[in-house]
């Protein structure tokens, strides 16, 4: 896993970079369930105008699954709640989207592990293991199923490769960059 | 017992349950913040609609698309069908997804990959 010093990470620069393409989406700020809402309508909508209508589904579960994780898990930041920056980007022949939130030390741990894992595992394994867990565990007290990181795997089809960014001792940007064809 | 009629919403699918029929449908999206909520009087309704079912009973399910939160509650609510049906009566599944819609198909055959009861894919125009 790639875990980046503050120092060599420009927060500002990061946001602003569209990589050559256009941005369709870009939210700084407390992520909220409306925000939410206005994000997947303005996917749909695109996906729609694109005529991308067969990736849109995958797109939208993979977006819903990563934004209510933000929206749970995201360390206050700046004075601002559940704070993350959310870009979607359109270039030549991809889609990418891209979100920034802040974690503390023991989410980062849990998290890692958990990415290390399932970045051993290939298609089938994870298709097995997410029924497994559907089958046999229930949601949380949080009302987690425990399924979302392995719903991205699953609909991407890809491994997936974080950036995280130490701020000190306690806390970290956790950053997902995720392409979509 | 009485029927319920929920309306869909920008997060949560139209349901309704109609005892008399024996019907339970389900369609639309299926995102919301707190899936346990939104579906447990679905839960509570499919209790008291077990302890005296109809004969037969139908489950149209018609999701565009759901958060793995809902998976969890929409297997619950399979598995009260499930159990209904090991008691010795008639249900059906009906799942209906779109032509090209690999995802909700895929979905389908999860659920039915788990649940053990008669289980109709059923592919619709969009």
């Amino acid at each position: 896993m790639f875990v980046e010093e503050q120092k060599s990470f420009d927060l500002n620069l990061w946001k602003n970079i569209s990589y050559g393409g256009s941005f369709i989406f870009k939210f700084e700020g407390s992520i909220s369930q409306e925000i939410i809402t206005q994000y997947l309508i303005t996917l749909d909508k695109f996906l729609k105008k694109e005529n991308l209508v067969r990736s849109t589904k995958k797109i939208l579960i993979v977006s819903i699954e990563l934004l209510q994780n933000i929206f749970k898990h995201s360390s206050p930041y700046n004075n601002i709640e559940k704070f993350c920056i959310i870009k979607c980007i359109k270039l030549k022949d991809v889609l990418l989207t891209e979100y920034l939130n802040l974690i503390d030390k023991n989410h980062f741990i849990i998290l890692n592990d958990r990415i290390n894992q399932l970045n051993l595992l290939d298609h089938n394994e994870i298709k097995s293991l997410y029924l497994k867990i559907l089958k046999e565990y229930s949601l949380t007290e949080k009302n987690q199923a425990n399924l979302g990181l392995l719903q991205v795997y699953r609909k991407t089809k890809t491994k997936i490769y974080p950036k995280f960014v130490k701020l000190n001792n306690e806390y970290f940007f956790y950053i997902l960059k995720l392409h979509f064809f | 017992m009485n029927s319920i009629k929920i309306e869909s919403t920008t997060k949560t699918p139209y349901v309704y349950l109609d005892p008399t029929q024996g019907l339970i449908e389900i369609k639309g999206r299926s995102i919301p913040e707190n899936s346990v909520e939104f579906y447990k009087p679905i839960i509570e309704w499919l209790d008291k609609y077990s302890s005296q079912p109809q004969p037969k009973t139908v489950v149209n399910i018609q999701l565009e698309y759901f958060n793995t939160s809902s998976s969890k509650c929409i297997l619950d609510i399979f598995k009260k069908i499930e159990a209904l049906y090991n008691s010795g009566k008639d249900v059906i599944i009906n799942w209906y997804y779109e032509e090209d819609d690999e995802d909700m198909l895929e979905a389908g055959e999860d659920y039915q990959s788990i649940i053990k009861v008669p289980f109709k894919m059923i592919e619709i125009q969009p």
